[in-house]
């Protein structure tokens, strides 16, 4: 419970840094101790084999979870106990494994939603006019995402793809200052995934991304560093050229045991 | 779908004209209480069809409404005014502890933890004399008095009851496409995803809960003026269930069922008592009927029929390419 206050002025440098983050669910442990630091404008890549905590370190760092220990710094902030949508007001915004989307509302409504989360009067009671600046900025984003034609059908009727594409969108609709996504790359055809990786390269260079991503093509094609994870822990960080010779990497990946 | 508003505008003429064919016991004593109890069964399709909150104690803040408004004109003979201020301010600020409560639940025990809120209500209201009036309640309720007239004249009370109708379905509706609809909807399908949106979703389910409550308090005022009088067994368990059935009956999911769910089971409870004493099981069936063939109520047959008749019609009128038959 006591979270030691480390006294480090220049940790307002980094964009996201973790600090000795572990979470426990009763005797599992699926995140243990684990130190990562994000530049601003960094774009990282975390790979590691199924189960290996990834997407536990993404509900720890929006909230969704609460760290059993450690301490998460946002810009230097600490928001180890704010609520996830405190933390998205901030500049943080993600995606999941499986797109997680409004179904039964159309592709706008769910842009529209994803702006207005992270505006005040986000639940206004006045009805939003065709020249609002979020309904242009609606279009923008269905543009930029590729989902311009598919504006007015219901999110439920999109393709697997489509759906990424929506929720990618979703996340970008809050101009957020640090992106996780969550294997982006996941069900996409390759055609897809090559324009992915141009959407995420396209991105504003101010813009930190974090991904998890097991297309080794996609991570190492977007990614400056990689971090690795396995069983919950740190085991390499470097560019993706030193994490491709690495040998542990390799062991883990072509199936050694350890 | 363009012609559904043609059918919309046909089914307001028939309402505002009905009281110049219709008997005065349909229009007093059948369509007024079904007025009623729609706007009532109306907040809960806001609740639950949007926000997927499924609460059966619509009934007591309703109920809480009037109890507010007889208290103090009745009980403390305050001008009519004063009570529809009190007992909408009671009905909107139980919603807000009710919901503070029962917001952390979702599903069948948001539900259940719904009905015990209402249950301790009843108790409170059949137990305390002060307030209340114990079992027996308060009577001599009067409609407020407008211009000389009594709101409770048969045909100004229904005409009433029709724009407190009309007034509050178009909010419905048009909460829905405002941000905050938008949200409660999304609340419905995801409240993981609302929330990585930047959104408050316990907040937001409090402010959809005490809105909703407010509305319940506009129908409980109406139904308060209806009856003349309230007492405890207007938010019995039976009465809060029967919310619920007019809602399912109606289609949760549409504004337009609650008034179409309370016609049918204001006609049901009146007619079915005259040729069987168990009106209540033929409720029971309907309602099982409705849930097994047409989980989206009466709104989506009819929803149903309408398109299949366009199908059947347009077929019919497009000249027939084939030469078979």
């Amino acid at each position: 419970m006591i979270a030691v206050e480390v006294h480090r002025p220049q940790t307002a440098a980094h964009a996201l840094e973790l600090q000795g983050v572990s979470r426990h669910f009763g005797g599992l442990v699926a995140v243990r101790d684990v130190w990562l630091a994000l530049e601003p404008g960094e774009r990282r890549a975390i790979i590691g084999p199924n189960g290996a905590g990834k997407t536990t370190l993404f509900n720890v760092i929006t909230g969704e979870l609460r760290p059993t220990t450690g301490t998460i710094r946002f810009f230097g902030r600490d928001v180890t106990r704010l609520p996830p949508h405190h933390r998205i007001r901030l500049g943080l915004a993600r995606t999941y494994q499986t797109p997680l989307i409004f179904p039964r509302l159309s592709v706008a409504d769910n842009l529209y939603l994803a702006i207005r989360g992270v505006q005040p009067w986000r639940l206004s009671l006045r009805r939003p006019r065709a020249q609002d600046p979020e309904r242009v900025e609606v279009e923008r984003l269905a543009e930029q995402v590729g989902l311009r034609h598919a504006l007015h059908a219901l999110a439920a009727a999109l393709s697997h793809g489509e759906q990424r594409q929506l929720e990618l969108g979703m996340a970008l609709a809050s101009r957020p200052k640090l992106l996780l996504l969550d294997e982006p790359a996941a069900g996409l055809s390759p055609g897809e995934r090559e324009q992915l990786s141009a959407l995420l390269l396209a991105l504003e260079p101010t813009m930190t991304v974090l991904l998890i991503e097991h297309d080794m093509d996609v991570a190492f094609q977007v990614a400056q560093r990689v971090t690795v994870l396995h069983e919950g822990r740190v085991i390499a960080e470097g560019t993706p050229g030193e994490i491709a010779r690495n040998a542990t990497v390799q062991q883990i990946y072509l199936g050694g045991t350890q | 779908m363009r012609k559904l508003w043609l059918v919309g505008a046909l089914v307001l003429l028939c309402f505002a004209t009905f009281p110049l064919w219709g008997s005065a016991y349909f229009v007093g004593r059948i369509v007024t209480p079904a007025l009623c109890l729609g706007v009532i069964a109306l907040s809960l399709s806001l609740l639950a069809g949007y926000g997927g909150m499924v609460s059966l104690a619509q009934m007591t803040l309703a109920g809480l409404a009037g109890y507010g408004y007889g208290y103090l004109t009745s009980t403390l003979g305050q001008p009519w005014w004063i009570g529809v201020l009190g007992g909408l301010t009671v009905a909107t600020l139980a919603a807000l502890a009710f919901g503070l409560i029962a917001v952390r639940s979702t599903g069948i025990y948001f539900l259940m933890i719904t009905v015990a809120l209402g249950m301790v209500v009843y108790a409170l209201a059949n137990q305390n004399r002060s307030i209340f009036g114990g079992h027996t309640g308060i009577l001599g309720i009067r409609a407020p008095e407008l211009f000389g007239h009594s709101l409770g004249e048969r045909t100004l009370f229904y005409y009433f009851c029709l724009t407190i109708g009309l007034v509050t379905y178009g909010f419905v509706r048009y909460l829905a496409g405002t941000p905050f609809g938008l949200a409660l909807q999304a609340l419905r399908d995801n409240p993981r995803r609302l929330s990585t949106l930047g959104y408050n979703v316990a907040l937001h389910r409090v402010t959809a809960f005490t809105v909703a409550g407010f509305l319940a308090g506009i129908g409980g005022l109406l139904l308060v003026w209806y009856n003349g009088a309230i007492s405890p067994t207007t938010i019995d368990l039976t009465r809060l269930i029967n919310i619920l059935v007019i809602a399912v009956i109606g289609g949760l999911a549409y504004a337009e069922g609650a008034f179409l769910g309370a016609l049918v089971f204001v006609l049901v409870t009146n007619f079915a008592s005259s040729f069987t004493q168990r009106f209540n099981t033929l409720i029971g069936l309907t309602f099982l009927a409705i849930v097994l063939f047409s989980p989206e109520g009466l709104s989506g047959i009819v929803l149903r029929l309408w398109s299949l008749l366009r199908r059947t019609l347009l077929a019919r009128l497009a000249p027939s390419r084939h030469a078979g038959f």
